[in-house]
This record gives C-alpha cells, sequence and structure tokens, in this order.
C-alpha cells in the first residue's frame, strides 16, 4: 500500500460500505415493522367488519351472510381466510378456506385482537388475527366466539422483496457514483504531487535545472527546500572545482617555466635531464591527482547528461585538432542515452578515450552507446564504445595501460594520464574499462557504468 | 610571421617571445586579456598564442571577441587545467589547437609552424612549388633540388610571400608581418631583400617567381603543387 492515492481511495471505500451497510439495514428493519403493523391494522379491521356481518342464532350459535363484503373471503384460495370458532369447535369458515386446514389458535383474552404468525397443515406461512368476543344469548347466558382471520404471508414477503431490492440496487449505485467522484477528487486533489515527481524526474534527465512549476502552499516549501538544496550542492561543486582549476593554474604556470628553462642550452646536459625528468614527474603528480580530486562521481540528486550532445561537441574538437588527418568519426548515439553523472565527468571520460583513439587510428572512428540490462542481477548498464582502425593493442600492454602514469608509446605526445584518470572516475561510479580488439582492426575500449534508478 | 602572445606569467612570456623570435617570428606580447585583444585587433597578426587564464578579458573571451570582430588568424590555446571541458570550450570559442601546461618548446613551435601553414592553406610542411622548395621545419629552401643560403630576413620574406602563393602582399602588409613595430618603415630594404631574393632562387632570370605589381605589391606566382 505504497501510494496515497490508494491509500485514502481504499480508505473512503470501505468507509462508504460501512455506512451505506449501516443505513441499508436500518432502513429494511423499519420498513418491515411498519409494513408488518399496516397488515395487523387491515385483519384487525376485517375482524370488525366480519363481526358486524354476523348475526347470532337462537341456538348459541353464529350466522354468517352467504356474501360477504370482503370480497377475497369468496374466492377460494384467494389467499385471506377467516373462521369463527365457537365453545364446542368451529361454527364457520369462509368459503375462500374451502378445503384447506386453518391452524388452531385461541386468544387468552376476550376483546382484544392478537396477532401472530402461524404455520397451516400445508406448510403455508400465515399472518393470524384472533378476535374473542363474549355475547349473551337468549338465556342471557354469555357465549364466548373466537373470530380468526388469516392472511398468506407471500404478499408482505413480496412487499418486503420489492422494497430490498430497489433499496440496495439505489444504493450499490450511489456508492459507485460516490467512488467515482473520489477517485476524480482525489486525482485532482493530488496533481500537484504528481508534478513534483514528474518535474524531479525531469531533473534527474537532466532537462531541468531546478523544480521551477508553482505548487500549492502546502507543497512550495518542499519544493524550496529541495531547489535550496541543488544550489547548494551545485555551487559547493563548482566553488570547489574552481578552487582546484586555481591551484591547477598555479602550480603548472611555474612547472611550464621549470621546463622551458631546461631545454636552454646554457646548462651541462645531464642537469638538463634530470630537471626535465623532475618536472615531468612533477606535472603528472599534478595532473594525476588534480583530475582525480574534480572528478564528481555520482551526483546526490541523480542527475544525468545526455550522451549525444557531449559527444558531438568533443568529436568537433578533436576534428579540428586533428583536422590535417582526415579522419573520419562516425557517431551512434541515440537521443534519449544519458550519462547518470556529472557533465565534467562524461567529458573527461569520452575526451580521454577519444583523443587517445583520434591519435592511434588510421583514418576511421566509430563511437556507439547504448543501455544494456544484464541477465543475471537485471541491472541496468549504460554502455559506451569506441573503435579506432590503427595499429592495435599487445594483450599484455593494456594491463600496463591501465595503471597510473603509464606512457606506453612515447611517439605521440600525451601526458600518459589519460587512462588513468578515465579508470578513477569510472571507479567512483563502479563502472569498468575494458580493453579489446576491436572489428575495425585497432583498439576497442568499451566503458561500462551501472544506472541507478 | 607575426605572432602575439597573451600570457600573464612574466617569465613563461618571455621564454615564449624568446623561443619564437628565435624561430624567425615578430612578436606582440601582453600581460592581460585587454591589452591582448587590442594587439590582436590592431596589428596584422599571423597567429596567437593564448592562455586561458587571464587577469582582466579570459582568454575565452578575447577570442570570442576576435572572431565576433571579424579576425580569423589561427589560435592556439595554453591551459593549465587541462580539462576537456575547458579545451571544449576553448575551441568552440574559435580557438585552433590547444596546449596543456607545462608543454615542451619544440612541440609549442611544432603546431604554431602547423596552425600557420594549415591557415594559408598549404597541407603539409613542406611547401612546394616546382621547382622552388621550402621546409618549414628545417628552414631549408631547394630549388631545382639544389639548396639556397638565404639570410634570416630573406627567409621571412620567402616564407610569408610563398606561405600565400598567388596572393598580392602589399609592400605594407610584408612589412607589418615580417618586422617589429619600430622597425624603420621608410627604408627600401624590402625591396633590396626581394633583389636579393629574386637573385638566389633565379640567377638567370629564367623563372621569375616573384612578380612585382606596381602600387600594390609582390606576388609569388610559381604554381603550388597539389598535394
Amino acid at each position: 500500500m505504497n501510494s496515497l492515492g490508494r491509500r485514502l481511495l481504499l480508505a473512503s471505500g470501505v468507509l462508504l460500505i460501512v455506512f451505506l451497510g449501516v443505513t441499508g439495514l436500518v432502513l429494511d428493519n423499519a420498513f418491515r415493522h411498519s409494513a408488518l403493523s399496516a397488515v395487523q391494522d387491515r385483519l384487525q379491521a376485517i375482524v370488525y367488519t366480519l363481526l358486524a356481518a354476523a348475526e347470532p342464532t337462537p341456538e348459541g350459535s353464529l350466522q354468517m351472510p352467504p356474501e360477504l363484503p370482503e370480497a377475497r373471503f369468496n374466492t377460494p384460495q384467494s389467499g385471506l381466510y377467516a373462521q369463527v370458532v365457537g365453545e364446542q369447535g368451529p361454527l364457520w369458515k369462509s368459503p375462500s378456506a374451502l378445503g384447506m386446514g386453518l391452524p388452531k389458535v385461541s386468544a387468552t383474552k376476550a376483546g382484544v385482537g392478537e396477532f401472530s404468525q402461524q404455520h397451516t397443515h400445508h406448510g403455508m406461512t400465515v399472518f393470524a388475527l384472533v378476535f374473542d368476543v363474549l355475547w349473551e344469548d337468549s338465556q342471557q347466558q354469555a357465549r364466548r366466539y373466537s373470530i380468526q382471520v388469516f392472511e398468506d404471508r407471500n404478499s408482505f414477503a413480496n412487499q418486503v422483496q420489492g422494497f430490498r431490492k430497489s433499496l440496495w440496487g439505489w444504493f450499490i449505485f450511489l456508492a459507485l457514483l460516490l467512488e467515482l467522484a473520489l477517485t476524480l477528487v482525489l486525482r485532482w486533489g493530488l496533481s500537484p504531487l504528481r508534478r513534483v515527481v514528474d518535474d524531479l524526474e525531469q531533473i534527474k534527465q537532466g532537462r531541468q535545472k531546478e523544480l521551477t512549476a508553482s505548487y500549492p502552499d502546502e507543497l512550495q516549501p518542499f519544493a524550496d527546500s529541495i531547489n535550496s538544496f541543488i544550489h547548494s550542492e551545485r555551487g559547493q561543486r563548482d566553488r570547489y572545482r574552481n578552487s582546484l582549476g586555481d591551484i591547477a593554474h598555479s602550480l603548472k604556470t611555474p612547472l611550464a617555466v621549470v621546463r622551458t628553462l631546461a631545454e636552454q642550452q646554457d646548462m651541462p646536459e645531464k642537469t638538463r635531464a634530470q630537471l626535465k625528468e623532475q618536472a615531468v614527474r612533477m606535472t603528472q603528480i599534478v595532473d594525476y591527482q588534480l583530475q582525480r580530486a574534480s572528478a564528481r562521481g555520482k551526483v546526490v540528486l541523480g542527475q544525468r547528461v545526455l550522451l549525444k550532445e557531449i559527444v558531438l561537441r568533443l568529436r568537433d574538437t578533436l576534428d579540428k585538432v586533428y583536422t590535417e588527418r582526415g579522419l573520419t568519426c562516425e557517431i551512434d548515439v541515440t537521443d534519449d542515452v544519458a550519462f547518470p553523472g556529472d557533465q565534467g565527468d562524461l567529458m573527461e571520460l569520452v575526451g580521454n578515450i577519444l583523443d587517445n583513439a583520434y591519435k592511434y587510428t588510421s583514418s576511421k572512428i566509430a563511437i556507439s552507446a547504448w543501455y544494456q540490462t544484464d541477465q543475471k542481477t537485471a541491472q541496468q548498464h549504460l554502455l559506451i564504445q569506441i573503435d579506432d582502425d590503427g595499429p592495435g593493442l599487445d594483450p599484455e600492454l593494456a594491463d600496463e595501460l591501465l595503471k597510473r602514469g603509464v606512457r606506453f608509446d612515447e611517439q605521440v605526445e600525451g601526458q600518459g594520464i589519460g587512462l588513468a584518470v578515465v579508470r578513477d572516475i569510472l571507479k567512483s561510479y563502479d563502472g569498468q574499462l575494458l580493453l579489446s580488439k576491436s572489428s575495425l582492426g585497432g583498439v576497442r575500449v568499451e566503458i561500462i557504468i551501472p544506472l541507478t534508478t | 610571421m607575426r605572432v602575439l602572445v597573451i600570457e600573464d606569467e612574466q617569465i613563461l612570456r618571455e621564454q615564449l617571445a624568446e623561443a619564437l623570435s628565435t624561430a624567425g617570428y615578430v612578436i606582440d606580447s601582453a600581460a592581460d586579456g585587454d591589452e591582448g585583444f587590442y594587439q590582436g585587433k590592431e596589428y596584422p597578426q599571423d597567429l596567437a598564442v593564448v592562455d586561458l587564464g587571464l587577469p582582466g578579458m579570459s582568454g575565452i573571451e578575447v577570442i570570442k571577441s576576435w572572431r565576433e570582430a571579424g579576425l580569423d588568424f589561427p589560435v592556439l590555446i595554453l591551459t593549465a587545467r587541462g580539462r576537456w571541458q575547458e579545451k571544449v570550450e576553448g575551441l568552440e570559442a574559435g580557438a585552433d589547437d590547444y596546449m596543456v601546461k607545462p608543454f615542451s618548446m619544440e612541440e609549442l613551435q611544432a603546431r604554431v609552424r602547423a596552425l600557420l601553414r594549415r591557415s594559408s592553406g598549404w597541407s603539409q610542411s613542406q611547401l612546394r612549388c616546382d621547382p622552388v622548395q621550402m621546409d618549414l621545419g628545417t628552414q631549408k629552401v631547394t630549388v631545382a633540388g639544389k639548396e639556397i643560403d638565404l639570410t634570416a630576413y630573406e627567409y621571412k620574406v620567402l616564407e610569408f610571400l610563398m606561405l600565400h602563393a598567388g596572393e598580392v602582399i602589399s609592400k605594407n602588409d610584408l612589412t607589418e608581418h615580417i618586422y617589429h613595430q619600430d622597425f624603420d618603415r621608410d627604408s627600401n630594404t624590402l625591396e633590396v631583400f626581394v633583389r636579393r631574393l629574386r637573385k638566389k632562387l633565379d640567377p638567370d632570370n629564367s623563372l621569375e617567381p616573384i612578380e612585382t605589381l606596381r602600387g600594390r605589391g609582390y606576388r609569388f606566382v610559381l604554381e603550388r603543387n597539389s598535394a
């Protein structure tokens, strides 16, 4: 349950079901009660009608008219039945009860209607209203008669059933409607959060520098904090880099002076050689440590740099420098491939390798980059591959070449630290550097960098 | 050939100026960006060596401003930081090559020669306009395979004319590219150098490699051999 939206929807859904369920039960109950008392009132009224129609006979019996005012009494199996029971047993049955065994019931008190549910022999459930009366006969003797009216329960049950059907139908409809409305309200209410997430994703992909949109009052302080965090992180990085650059500048200019002095003829050959050697060593140490120190490594906000633009800029730069060699450099990098880190680091990585390729190739260089997924770990990697068609590389030299400060070919000018810097930057990204034989005939350099998501 | 050096570190600036001037270039130098920009704009430079970390205008700003002003002489940048970001920005601003400090002076001279040659449309360090050949590296000149002995100034004049073979070069241009500012421009020495060059290259007047266009200047007329 890791989504705010889902949590709210689930909670409101449960509340809705409980609320509508309880309301439904209460309404259902109330309806049953009022329907039952309506049945009772109706049966009571029928009893009074029967009483009014009855004529006591001199023999102490009751005479009922052949046609009763309630039409249903005259139709067999109509669902409404009546009988009159005297002290010695049943005296009369309504025509509708012809051939039916009505349940035997009796009242406890005369003059009060008693309402109950009964079962007939045929397994039918009926409502019964029993009303006992005391009548004096011609001998002034009180006789007790029990007027009994029965009504089939079916019509009541149908009524309740119909009510329930429409009640729950409407409730379900209402619940769905409310849930839909809630979904829309939630989507609208949570949309600023989704926008923050989208904007952060844009920053990660390097398409945006900070959170720029305006957010609701509750979120604005959060967005502001993230922005100031991004700024201070960047500012710190820039200051760090600038001061490193200043150190480089102030150390390397005097080194350049020393190096030139070492080339002057008015010193003994041996001194000159030693001076030059020491200057070169100092230069390499300064270069290597400074480059290493200014490598950024993984960035806090998972910033990304689109690869193609950087590769194109480096190619244009090197094309200009090596213009006379008439080299061609093919780039096969799609627009969406991004490097998961700092732009300066990416430039150092690709710049150093590409520069080597330009130095050693005969005519052609190919750069390609793509994402690759590890079969076992499902980890995604960025793979950058640079091929040249130069003289190639002895495998034994490859290891040596990756070591610090080793310069395996003095023929071409270089400080010899390029690949060492590449290796160190890659280490800070948990990346890998591979050297192998290229299908073009020269060296293939592969950079593999795990993507952190 | 006139080369501008912009470098704020005095010793290095002097070393650069000395080495390049020994190699036969006319040197202007500046210690900061503003002065450097001015020198590049006001004098007909053939090339500039620009340090990127300068007081005042930065090296990159200087190069950008020159390019915006329509100046297209080649520029070699010197960078101390050696980061690719800086090299790329430098070349995008309009520089043509970079060197990371500290550098070897020989290497720098080779790059300067290559840039000068490239900017005048030569693709190799052997300038060949048969039968005259000039090697920019060794500064040797041969006519039909026979080496010709030239003085420093004669070489400078011939180098400039051959680099721009086929183009008309005014006397004023030639003077500015091979002499320091304070050189006495009234003298007829330029004409003397050209006359001596003609004699050395073409003792029997059969080639006539250098043409004089009255009131306009000189032109090296032998055709460039295609590479």
